[in-house]
């Protein structure tokens, strides 16, 4: 677990707020949505993301995967 | 990159019959220097035959009378070449030859037949280079009569130009990057963390996301699973009885007393929160909805409540409820238990706004302590709590746990189903001022 709930990840030009995070298939998942410190607002679309550590350096992708995502959706809203 | 050498056509023609001038020049100092050496080995043939004794230099005679077969000038190829007429006179000169180096030792023919073969391969070059003459004559007529001087000094600024000429300018290829579609994907589909740091409390709060950080999930599942009660539905029989069974003690009293001029004034002061107050005019119906300033105990109740009802409700209880006060304090006075002064309470000054006030029915499993954790983050801060509902408390507490009121903060079954009044803002409290007064 490289993230908690109620953070928010620092990206280069966004800011994700984590709501929730499951795991499916030894992989942890993490239900984000990009948030506005400054403005303090919030996008109300939520995606999935997952880290991956690589080199050092901790990195987040956004899940794609229309069968992990129906996976995600289930475990997180079911 | 290509670039024009020439500035324009009649130049490129006149550059062309310059270099073709030039060429000739260089041909005809080769052919001369050919026939200087011819002159010689004829000379040095002529030397030896005179010391041997021979009549005439009859190499000359030959090389002589080949020459005069050849026009003079461009020749024709040997192959084509008229040679009848000289025929004989050749082949006479050739059979003295032979006669006459017999007679000589080897030394002196060999130096003969070296000459003669120079001789004859000195012509075949210089044959050679007036062929090419023609060649180039054909090509560029005008280069046979064209001065070489002049037609430099014509052009001296393109050979200037020349001159100055460093080569093209080297392009450098461009690098290609294999697989770019794919790795400018990645970039946009991975990025990296800058870094993480907790989300402020009012993002939470639109995320509806808890902001518990000592208590979260055991205060969190209770309240939310609690059964609101809807005062909508107060008129049907089971609830009544149900609610007066269970609250009897409680909704014999108004959770608020004040009048309407104080509701109208406080509801637009402060909207966020949603008071039910029962009004005297039964036609005049108040309506608000209520968002609490903390999500986590979200009380919103819907407290659209008849005149009729509300009033049947209090009626009922007042007419149950005041006997049984009045035989309670009847019995506490006589067993010397435990005494509430009320009436030293009503004369005590408020300290808590009535507009602060919400609603809050208590869940079974949630505990006074719990509740001042989630509403001020200190479990020590319950007695702000009781003492907004210190009445009601205390008659609990009599009924319920016979006056003792140690560890009653930790206890959830006594105050379960109670709808107390709930202080958002935090009044603070001394608690021995509270506990002083029911002890």
């Amino acid at each position: 677990m490289f993230f908690a709930k109620k953070e928010i990840i620092e990206l280069e030009d966004k800011n994700y707020l984590v709501l929730n995070s499951t795991v499916i298939n030894n992989e942890v998942y993490y239900e984000v949505c990009e948030v506005n410190v400054e403005k303090d607002t919030l996008d109300e679309n939520k995606i999935y993301i997952k880290a991956i550590k690589e080199f050092g350096s901790l990195y987040v992708e956004e899940v794609k995967d229309d069968n992990i995502i129906t996976l995600l959706n289930e475990a997180l809203e079911g | 990159m290509k670039t024009d050498l020439f500035a324009n056509e009649e130049q490129k023609k006149d550059i062309y019959n310059l270099l073709a001038a030039r060429k000739l020049k260089d041909k005809r100092k080769e052919r001369e220097k050919y026939e200087s050496e011819i002159e010689e080995s004829l000379n040095i043939c002529g030397k030896i035959l005179k010391t041997h004794g021979s009549r005439s230099n009859f190499i000359e005679d030959i090389y002589k009378l080949e020459s005069s077969m050849e026009p003079k000038g461009i020749l024709p190829s040997s192959s084509t070449r008229d040679e009848s007429k000289y025929t004989e006179q050749i082949a006479s000169l050739l059979a003295e030859k032979k006669e006459f180096l017999k007679k000589f030792p080897l030394e002196v023919t060999e130096d003969i037949d070296y000459n003669s073969k120079k001789i004859n391969d000195r012509k075949e070059r210089r044959e050679s280079t007036l062929k090419r003459d023609s060649n180039i004559i054909d090509l560029f007529p005008e280069s046979k009569n064209l001065d070489l001087e002049q037609a430099v000094l014509a052009h001296e600024t393109f050979f200037a130009s020349i001159a100055e000429f460093k080569g093209e300018p080297i392009v450098e290829k461009e690098e290609v990057v294999p697989f770019t579609d794919n790795v400018i994907e990645i970039n946009n589909y991975r990025q990296e963390v800058k870094g993480i740091k907790e989300a402020p409390k009012s993002i939470l709060k639109k995320a509806n996301l808890i902001d518990l950080t000592d208590y979260k999930e055991k205060l969190a599942e209770p309240i939310t699973n609690t059964p609101l009660i809807d005062h909508n539905n107060l008129s049907d029989e089971s609830n009544e009885k149900d609610l007066t069974q269970k609250d009897q003690s409680f909704t014999a009293e108004p959770l608020h007393s004040i009048t309407e001029d104080e509701l109208n004034g406080t509801l637009s002061d402060e909207p966020v929160l949603n008071i039910e107050n029962t009004v005297k005019e039964p036609e005049e119906v108040v309506e608000e909805t209520i968002e609490a300033s903390e999500p986590e105990i979200d009380i919103q109740e819907n407290v659209e409540n008849t005149e009729k009802e509300s009033e049947e409700v209090i009626e009922e209880t007042i007419e149950v409820k005041e006997p049984e006060i009045v035989e309670q304090e009847a019995t506490l006075e006589k067993d010397n238990i435990v005494q509430f002064p009320d009436s030293n309470i009503e004369k005590e000054p408020q300290q808590f706004e009535e507009e602060s006030l919400v609603p809050f029915v208590m869940p079974e499993d949630i505990t006074l302590t719990d509740l001042a954790i989630a509403l001020y983050e200190n479990a020590d801060d319950w007695i702000s709590i009781y003492a907004a509902n210190q009445e009601e408390f205390n008659k609990i507490v009599q009924e319920k746990n016979n006056g003792i009121i140690d560890n009653v903060e930790n206890n959830a079954e006594i105050f379960a189903g109670l709808t107390i009044k709930v202080p958002t803002v935090f009044v603070d409290v001394a608690k021995e001022e509270v506990l002083g007064k029911t002890a």
